[in-house]
Formats: structure tokens, sequence, C-alpha cells
């Protein structure tokens, strides 16, 4: 399984990268949605997952969810918005836009994992 | 636009938050709680974020450059990355990004959330010139002092 972690802060990436990684993915980086999308049409095939941050430069996550669940490589990635923006309205923005879940920061390792599972991305009991 | 008083964060706010963040990546097994107290005026780091809309202000951690460093060892554990100044700098943003989103989480829905800014030591001039202190945090982790303040913008 692969996964992509979208943020601006290496910070963050390097903890999201920790958790998925830990659980099998293989992990790849980006920090804004087109380094993402750029990153993804190189790969052979889009990654299963996206964990992707909302406010970000050159491309905020919302954006990135859009382009994603336009493009028909990306069909079957399935997206998690990870973000302070914690707003009922703003998380049914993201959801309306194509985004699957919404982790708000700051998160727990088994919080994140626990989404994942009802995801059916990580075996539960993990 | 000024908000009613009870709807504005408070001390216990602000400890819930860095609860949650302490719980989430800076101290995962509880081994070395945030101690609240007082903390002098930690000069070293200032990071913030702007909070605008119909409530305007700003959300502000100070920290000392060893609590800096403490921080941004404890963001990267398990990573090999030296402390250097950009690593510092991506961890206190990130630091003053998540209390702010928490923070504006509390305020009308209108408002929205600035980039984090981070002022090294040797940067001059204060994240909130023309505002009024709504609440504040302090303490010490690791011996170390840290702040967090919610400024209210009193100018336009």
């Amino acid at each position: 399984m692969r996964a992509i972690v979208v943020d601006d802060s290496r910070a963050m990436r390097l903890i999201l990268r920790r958790i998925v990684g830990q659980v099998g993915f293989e992990v790849h980086e980006a920090e804004d949605g087109q380094v993402a999308l750029d990153l993804i049409a190189g790969l052979d095939k889009a990654p299963d997952l996206a964990l992707v941050d909302w406010n970000m430069p050159v491309m905020n996550g919302l954006d990135f969810v859009k382009a994603a669940r336009a493009d028909e490589r990306m069909r079957d990635m399935t997206l998690v918005m990870v973000t302070t923006e914690s707003e009922q309205s703003q998380v049914a923005r993201a959801l309306a836009a194509g985004a699957h879940e919404y982790v708000i920061k700051p998160f727990t390792s088994d919080a994140l994992l626990e989404k994942l599972g009802l995801l059916g991305l990580v075996p539960s009991g993990v | 636009m000024s908000m009613a008083a009870a709807a504005l964060p408070t001390e216990e706010d602000l400890e819930v938050i860095l609860d949650q963040i302490w719980t989430s990546y800076v101290d995962p097994e509880g081994a070395e709680p945030f101690l609240p107290g007082p903390s002098g005026d930690p000069m070293g780091y200032r990071a913030w974020v702007c909070i605008d809309g119909s409530w305007s202000g700003q959300v502000v951690v100070r920290c000392s450059t060893g609590q800096a460093s403490l921080l941004t060892n404890a963001f990267l554990a398990g990573s090999d990355d030296e402390i250097t100044d950009d690593r510092i700098v991506d961890v206190l943003g990130e630091l003053a990004n998540i209390v702010g989103g928490n923070i504006k989480s509390m305020l009308p829905a209108d408002c929205v959330l600035s980039p984090p800014h981070v002022a090294g030591p040797a940067e001059r001039g204060e994240p909130a010139p023309e505002a009024v202190r709504v609440c504040e945090l302090s303490g010490t982790w690791l011996d170390e002092p840290l702040a967090i303040s919610v400024w209210e913008r009193t100018t336009t």
C-alpha cells in the first residue's frame, strides 16, 4: 500500500509518515497540492491513501481534493483531510469536495489509525 | 467587533489545547508534562498566527531558545534530522498553527487563519503591537519557559 502525505510542515509530514509507515505504507511526501499532483503523475499508480493538510501555499488541500476527484487515475485514492480547520462548515466543504474522512490537529497516532481502520486501510487492532 | 466575554477563549482552553498537543506529538507517554506557572518573559523565539474576521487578533507562542530546540527534537523524534534554525521555525510555526486553528474554531465562523510567522531571537518587533491580551498560559517544559497567549486587535 502507498500513501502520500501533503503538508507544508516538514515536522507534520514526518509525524504522519511515522504513523502510517509503521502499519506498512510506503510513504511519499509533498509540501503542497501541486507538488503532490506532479509527484502522483510520475508514479506508475496513484497512492491508495492521501493525507492532506488544508492550508498550504501554491495549492491548498481543498483544491487538491477537487483535482484528485476529477482525475480518473486517482479515482480509488482515499482522501483524508488532516487539518486545524475544525468548523462544521469546513468539514462539510471538504466532504462535499470528495474527501472521505476528516482528522483534526492535534491527533494521536491511535486516533488516526482508528479512522484509517474504519476506511478499511488498516487492519483492526493495529 | 468585540465578542461577548463569555465566548472568548480562556487560559483553561489553552491548557486543553496544549495538553492535546503534548499527548499527540511532544510527550505521548506522559512522562514530562508541561508545568503551568510563571515563566518570566521567555525571550527567544516567537511564533504567531493572525485571525481575521468579525473577531480579529493573534495567537502567539513564545519560548526560550532552549525550549525551541527541545520542542523541535520532540516533534522530530525518530528522525535523523539535525536541529537547525529551519527545523525550529517549521516546528514552532506548526505549533502556532495548531493552537491558532483550535482557537479559531471557538470564534465566529467567518474568521480566517493566516499562515504562521516565526521570529528568531535576533529579530525585533512585537507580533501583536496594538492588541489587548485575552488570555495566556505560561509555564515550563523540561525547565525551559513557554508561553501561549491570545490577543484581540484593538485597531483595524
